[in-house]
């Protein structure tokens, strides 16, 4: 693979969405809060890559639409846990 | 392949994203326009009540008001079958399915059985998994041939498009509702509520057809 | 035979099989509608690798379909754990509930939103709304927003109708667009703001 072909922003986000997933896939400790902020990993990952191909627009709609995903993850959340939250 | 599915009788142009109008695509149009209207005037069924022990019944009447949101889902269900059935472009028919699916869960979802619900839910993850390869198919064709107007892959003057794109494709249509993710759908049809539960089923039949007619296109 | 796809596209796949894999040994529901949102991303992976404008016209709308979906997903859960009516608390940091930095955070993303208009604008400006609606627990008028919402939106798709049949008064169909669009997508995301604020629909 010819590393100096691609801009560095390009690696650096591939290698963070791979890493981003398995750190979600199998988290320690294993319960909700913890995957949801691992999630955080591989949305960063994807928003670099969309850098690199100067895709500014669909970047900040990635942006926006993932905090109201993760409203929404909280609310379900707070409700399981029989709304003793934050 | 030239005229799978006979000349075009009539194209429709908004833009660059044709509304293409074939004898299988009217077909396939017209039952889809015949059953939302079904599902637009009619009553909703009678819930039936045998006695035990003996021939008698008793039915009960539902009115139309209670069932308001149902019916409302299930037409919007029709209309994104309509929509899938005629449209042109790749990328409003993956658009197309994802929407059936939605309306699909919105169509059980006020019944008050468990049962049913966690049918829904379960449907609903597959239903939202099979978008991936549905959207992932689309992008490929994007790549691989630079177009995504059904008009210009089928005319033959483009690059070949690959296998995976047409297999995801497919994959992301039978995850919508063929077997073998059909057995959440039918459980899902244990909800009272005909005629708008059928919906369900005769819009994942609709777009599988048109699907295999899309596939062999390219 | 894969055109502009560079080697990123085998990566992606493989975070994808990685994810479709964890989701396939997990048993749990909610832990399953987590991973859903893993499995959007390398969806949205894969789009993006295309790397032209097209890639972009292609992600709007599968996020739009995603956002809808979860919120459906999200709904059906909540009725089916018979945990709907378990209050939610809001924010009760003394600094989002009583200072002003709130406001002024929410008065740049409404008017930054406002001027990039079209539906990353809208987006951005909801953000802004719903993050006020959501420190100060604000109560709305939720029948004239919906009003105002569809309006907006039936002004959009009339000049798409103007862009298509009367192309040459393409510049009032353009500022029609951008607006309905914008005023659309705030109304409905600042309605998510007031339903995590009141704590039930």
């Amino acid at each position: 693979m010819m590393i100096a072909e691609y801009p560095p922003e390009f690696l650096i986000g591939l290698v963070i969405l791979v890493i981003g997933t398995i750190a979600t896939a199998f988290p320690r400790p294993k319960d909700y809060l913890t995957r949801l902020i691992n999630l955080e990993i591989p949305g960063w990952g994807l928003l670099l890559v969309m850098l690199s191909y100067n895709e500014a627009l669909a970047l900040f709609t990635f942006g926006a639409i993932s905090v109201l995903s993760t409203y929404i993850y909280v609310r379900v959340m707070q409700k399981k846990a029989g709304g003793a939250g934050t | 392949m030239t005229n799978l599915a006979g000349v075009p009788y009539y194209i429709l142009e908004f833009g660059d994203e044709l509304v293409y109008f074939t004898p299988y695509t009217i077909t396939l149009f017209l039952l889809a326009l015949t059953f939302t209207i079904f599902v637009l005037i009619s009553m909703p069924e009678r819930q039936v009540d045998i006695a035990f022990g003996g021939d008698a019944y008793t039915t009960k009447v539902i009115s139309v008001s209670e069932m308001r949101f149902r019916r409302f889902m299930a037409i919007a269900c029709g209309l994104a079958s309509m929509g899938a059935m005629v449209t042109g472009d790749i990328f409003n028919f993956t658009l197309f399915t994802a929407m059936v699916g939605i309306t699909n869960v919105g169509i059980v979802a006020a019944v008050k059985s468990p049962h049913v619900q966690n049918a829904a839910y379960q449907y609903g993850l597959v239903a939202l998994s099979a978008t991936v390869p549905l959207f992932g198919g689309a992008a490929i064709y994007a790549a691989a041939t630079g177009s995504l107007s059904m008009i210009e892959l089928a005319k033959g003057a483009l690059p070949a498009v690959p296998f995976v794109a047409k297999a995801f494709l497919v994959l992301g249509v039978i995850g919508e509702g063929m077997a073998p993710f059909y057995a959440a759908k039918a459980e899902m049809f244990r909800a009272p509520g005909a005629p708008y539960v059928i919906m369900c089923s005769l819009s994942s039949l609709l777009i599988f057809l048109r699907v295999i007619e899309v596939v062999m296109l390219g | 035979m894969w055109g502009q796809y560079s080697y990123g596209i085998l990566v992606v796949l493989v975070a994808g099989v990685i994810a479709f894999f964890a989701l396939a040994i997990e048993t749990d529901d909610l832990h399953r509608f987590l991973l859903l949102d893993l499995v959007e991303i390398t969806a949205l992976g894969v789009i993006a690798l295309l790397g032209t404008d097209l890639a972009e016209a292609l992600i709007l709308p599968g996020l739009t379909v995603g956002i809808a979906e979860q919120l459906a997903l999200s709904q059906i859960y909540c009725t089916k754990e018979r945990i709907m009516q378990n209050p939610v608390k809001g924010l009760n940091i003394e600094v989002i509930a009583k200072a002003d930095a709130p406001l002024i955070i929410s008065m740049f993303l409404v008017v930054y939103g406002l001027i990039l208009s079209g539906f990353t604008g809208g987006g951005v400006a909801g953000l802004g709304l719903v993050f006020f609606f959501m420190s100060r627990g604000y109560r709305e008028d939720l029948n004239l927003l919906e009003m105002a919402s569809g309006i907006s939106w039936a002004l959009w798709i009339f000049a798409f109708f103007c862009f298509m049949f009367l192309p040459q008064y393409w510049f009032i169909a353009l500022m029609c667009a951008a607006v309905g669009i914008v005023l659309k997508v705030t109304v409905k995301m600042s309605l998510v703001g007031t339903m995590w604020g009141n704590g039930n629909d």
